[in-house]
């Protein structure tokens, strides 16, 4: 049985208390926030928990194997690190993006050198059946070599000038706060980039962007656009999009459903013609559904991994290189308007 | 096979769709509050007798028209209160004075005096289930305010995320109070829209909450869509749960299957009360309802 603790009370760590409870063999003891509201009001309501208003006090009472880090990114390196000087043994899932800048993320790695607990980061989508197909697909190069993609995530969620942590300048942002989901399965599929062309747009935000597009040189000469943003009219709820032509094939891949088109067979995969697959026919059934099933699984992966001594793929240093990206992006923007 | 109720689920007209996203997003560009209500309206004239829905303002603009051109009809009320979504929102940007802030937000003048002078903040960290009892009352009667003259609450149905997160973190006095609250304010039973139906009829159970006391809404369907841990085991809890007052929805496991395949599939099943099925065009309204009724309810 792994026990965990959650540090975080928003909706992302109610999300994963509420999975990880709902998994037999393992139980959350223990969860902190530093809003000491929400701590009175979920000691009321969740009795069978503890709450703490500080992650250390936390460590210290209590005998967690495991401990997710559901709180803005700003916070991740200091809590991360802290747990680690105090628990070296101590497993760790993050939520995405690692860290709100790459360097705090490479000081993350390091320090999770240090460490023998098993770490994960949040970057769910891997978890998607659809996306997942894809990797396959690629893996297999079922395209051909790979020519062109074009790929974006645009939502409605902003369209006025807000107040909160996802609007200041080190926080937050559409880059960094809506684009890691799509800058991970960029890397996973295509390796990093090697350069990166962008422009950023302010719409409603005054201290961050609500709109970047990048053009992006991967190897193999593979080149592409990414448009990240988020405040788009029509895109309620947002659109995670990606489209790859490669020299035998083209493919077009949202998180509903996958669409393949191939002028040659893959032996022992797929034949040539049009396939198209749907997310939930390549999803397999979870114990415990909780809006959709990849966090479910996300969780089994990284509790599995803790309980078997195994490394999760989705580490901090794979973590690290999508702070990486976005930095890239970031850096290369010419235009701000 | 005859069912209770035939219930209009909102989501299509809201730009809720559990399968497309791209669907959902296209529906959102040509529904407006006045073709929205047309698909309403020739849902009960094809025999829909409940309306299920969450607390937008587009829904209760529609039916601060019916109420005030007297629509004739009778039908039920199934919402899906309170709207936990735009509180979590709140927590998620702002944190838990976004979540005060938007709590204060929905409640008028009057409200907000008592809020902050009587009871004061405090009662939301000294008994947060009173709190939230009154929240809910806030939105029952935000909502009483607006229906149409002959529509009759039947429910307060509870948002899965809050079910389900409730069974998992075993809430029970949240849930017993809850339970009661409905039943002694509304004279009604209280709901929830659960999509682990059978760990939800196990959590009741441990509760000491017998299934005729409360209204469940669950994915029901041949592909076994959302019918978690798997449609087997969801089925054998609905034979084993004879007393249980059962709505069944996304009965087309999100239009991936027919509606006459879904009609077989839901009369091959005993416990099930009702039907909630959802639909975005008046055609489509006409059509899918004539036939659940025809089906279903003779």
């Amino acid at each position: 049985m792994v026990s965990v603790g959650v540090v975080g009370i928003g909706q992302m760590g109610l999300q994963h208390a509420t999975i990880v409870s709902s998994l037999d063999g393992h139980q959350v003891r223990a969860m902190c926030d530093k809003e000491s509201l929400l701590v009175r009001m979920a000691r009321k309501v969740l009795p069978n928990l503890h709450f703490y208003t500080d992650y250390n006090e936390m460590l210290e009472r209590e005998s967690l194997d495991a401990v997710f880090v559901c709180t803005p990114a700003l916070s991740h390196e200091s809590i991360v690190t802290d747990i680690i000087d105090k628990d070296k043994a101590m497993s760790l899932f993050v939520e995405k993006p690692l860290a709100a800048n790459y360097d705090a993320a490479m000081r993350m790695v390091h320090a999770a050198r240090r460490s023998t607990g098993k770490m994960m980061v949040g970057f769910q989508k891997r978890f998607t059946g659809v996306f997942g197909k894809t990797k396959e697909l690629l893996n297999k190069d079922a395209l051909g070599g790979l020519l062109f993609f074009r790929c974006h995530v645009l939502s409605s969620d902003v369209l006025k000038e807000t107040q909160g942590w996802k609007f200041e300048k080190e926080s937050g942002g559409a880059i960094l706060d809506f684009g890691p989901h799509l800058l991970d399965l960029l890397i996973w599929y295509f390796g990093e980039p090697l350069s990166v062309e962008s422009f950023k747009k302010h719409f409603f935000s005054f201290k961050v962007e609500d709109f970047a597009h990048s053009v992006v040189n991967c190897k193999n000469g593979l080149v592409g656009y990414v448009d990240i943003g988020w405040s788009m009219r029509n895109y309620r709820p947002h659109e995670l999009s990606i489209e790859i032509h490669g020299k035998h094939g083209s493919l077009n891949v949202t998180e509903d459903r996958l669409v393949v088109y191939l002028d040659r067979d893959v032996p022992g995969m797929i034949e040539k013609g049009v396939h198209a697959f749907h997310t939930a026919s390549l999803t397999p059934q979870v114990p415990f559904l909780l809006t959709y099933p990849e966090y479910t699984l996300e969780d089994q992966c990284f509790l599995n991994c803790v309980e078997s001594n195994l490394q999760p793929e989705q580490d901090f240093k794979q973590a690290a290189r999508v702070n990486r990206l976005i930095k890239m992006i970031q850096e290369s923007c010419s235009i701000e308007k | 096979m005859s069912l209770d109720n035939l219930v209009l689920g909102a989501n299509p007209l809201s730009g809720v769709d559990h399968v497309s996203g791209a669907r959902a997003r296209e529906r959102a560009l040509w529904l407006d509050p006045r073709s929205i209500e047309k698909v309403i309206k020739a849902a009960f004239s094809a025999g829909a007798d409940g309306f299920n829905f969450g607390p937008d303002p587009i829904t209760y603009s529609i039916f601060t028209r019916m109420k005030r051109e007297q629509y004739p009809r009778s039908f039920g009320l199934y919402p899906i209160l309170p709207d936990i979504r735009t509180l979590g929102r709140a927590i998620v940007t702002e944190g838990s004075l976004g979540v005060v802030k938007e709590l204060l937000g929905r409640l008028t003048w009057s409200d907000r005096a008592k809020a902050i002078t009587q009871s004061g903040l405090s009662v939301l960290t000294a008994n947060p289930t009173r709190a939230l009892n009154a929240y809910l009352d806030i939105e029952v009667r935000n909502l009483m305010e607006v229906i149409p003259a002959k529509a009759e609450l039947r429910t307060v149905l509870a948002f899965e995320m809050i079910t389900d997160m409730a069974l998992s973190l075993r809430t029970v006095d949240l849930v017993k109070d809850y339970v009661r609250h409905v039943a002694e304010t509304y004279g009604i039973k209280a709901g929830f829209v659960t999509r682990n139906f059978p760990k939800f009829v196990k959590f009741c159970a441990d509760c000491g909450i017998p299934l005729r006391d409360i209204i469940i809404m669950t994915p029901i369907n041949k592909l076994g869509f959302q019918m978690t841990p798997s449609r087997e085991l969801c089925e054998e809890t609905l034979r084993r749960s004879d007393d249980a007052n059962i709505i069944a929805m996304s009965i087309l496991a999100g239009g991936r299957i027919s509606l006459n395949e879904a009609i077989d599939y839901l009369r091959s099943l005993h416990g099930i009360k009702s039907v909630c099925v959802g639909v975005s065009t008046e055609l489509h309204a006409a059509e899918t309802f004539q036939k659940l009724q025809a089906a279903l309810f003779s």
